[in-house]
């Protein structure tokens, strides 16, 4: 199975990011930025769609997500996929701001952390970084 | 220009993502974000009115965080206090100012984002 990325070993043009977020202003916010930045983006709400997305072969590049989501946390998401042998680099996006979520987050393998709100000129600097160390050599 | 009202970072911060010759980033998420919280600050009101603490506490922690996205920190700050007191963590007997500070730093936060 490939990603967008890995298709032709270099940068996609149009990474595709998947955002699972409740708040669906938040979410049209951040799709809104990625999307003038070439980002092809899904929005999911509910975690539970979202991993049966994945467990059906899709791949986003990148996955962003809250930690207070319905049905599942964002962290249980994590678990979950890595149950399933689900990688996909996870960036987290969230109000929840104490060590004990920033431990968890570590712990699960999270790429970083961004506290709500955030500035998205950093997220954009961080996508780019994950996804180019995606890219094979 | 009351940087509390809308912090002047943030509006940078947004003005350095603009590509050329792609349509006005600013003004379209400040776009957004206006025809969004007009319904919320509704359903906000509905909700304080009748006493309903979750809806209160689910729409202020969404209107926060959208506010805050676009530097709106008073509003953002007066959302956060509504959701506390949704979610019981402030006396309820606050509410109805609470509400009446969210709404007044609604109007100053929109008023200015819509001279962008």
């Amino acid at each position: 199975m490939f990603t967008n990325n890995e298709k032709n070993g270099s940068l996609d043009q149009h990474p595709l990011v998947m955002i699972i977020e409740d708040s669906i202003d938040q979410s049209a916010y951040l799709t809104y930025i990625l999307s003038l930045h070439d980002y092809q983006v899904v929005q999911i709400r509910d975690p539970q769609k979202a991993l049966q997305m994945m467990k059906g072969g899709l791949r986003p590049d990148v996955l962003l997500t809250d930690i207070r989501l319905p049905q599942m946390t964002g962290f249980e998401l994590m678990e979950k996929m890595r149950s399933f042998e689900i990688e996909i680099p996870t960036i987290i996006i969230s109000g929840v701001q104490n060590e004990q979520a920033f431990e968890k987050a570590f712990v699960l393998g999270a790429e970083d952390y961004f506290v709500k709100p955030f500035s998205p000129l950093s997220l954009l600097s961080r996508l780019q970084k994950v996804l180019l160390s995606k890219v094979p050599c | 220009m009351k940087d509390n009202v809308i912090d002047q970072a943030t509006i940078q911060g947004i003005r350095k993502l603009q590509k050329p010759g792609r349509p006005d980033l600013l003004k379209e998420l400040v776009i957004l974000f206006i025809e969004s919280s007009q319904e919320h600050m509704k359903v906000l009101r509905a909700a304080a009115e009748n006493r309903d603490l979750g809806t209160v506490a689910h729409i202020a922690h969404s209107i926060k965080s959208s506010a805050a996205n676009l530097g709106a920190l008073k509003l953002s700050q007066c959302c956060y206090e509504l959701e506390k007191i949704g979610n019981g963590e402030l006396r309820p007997e606050r509410l109805s100012s609470a509400l009446h500070q969210a709404e007044a730093a609604y109007q100053e936060a929109t008023t200015l984002l819509k001279t962008f």
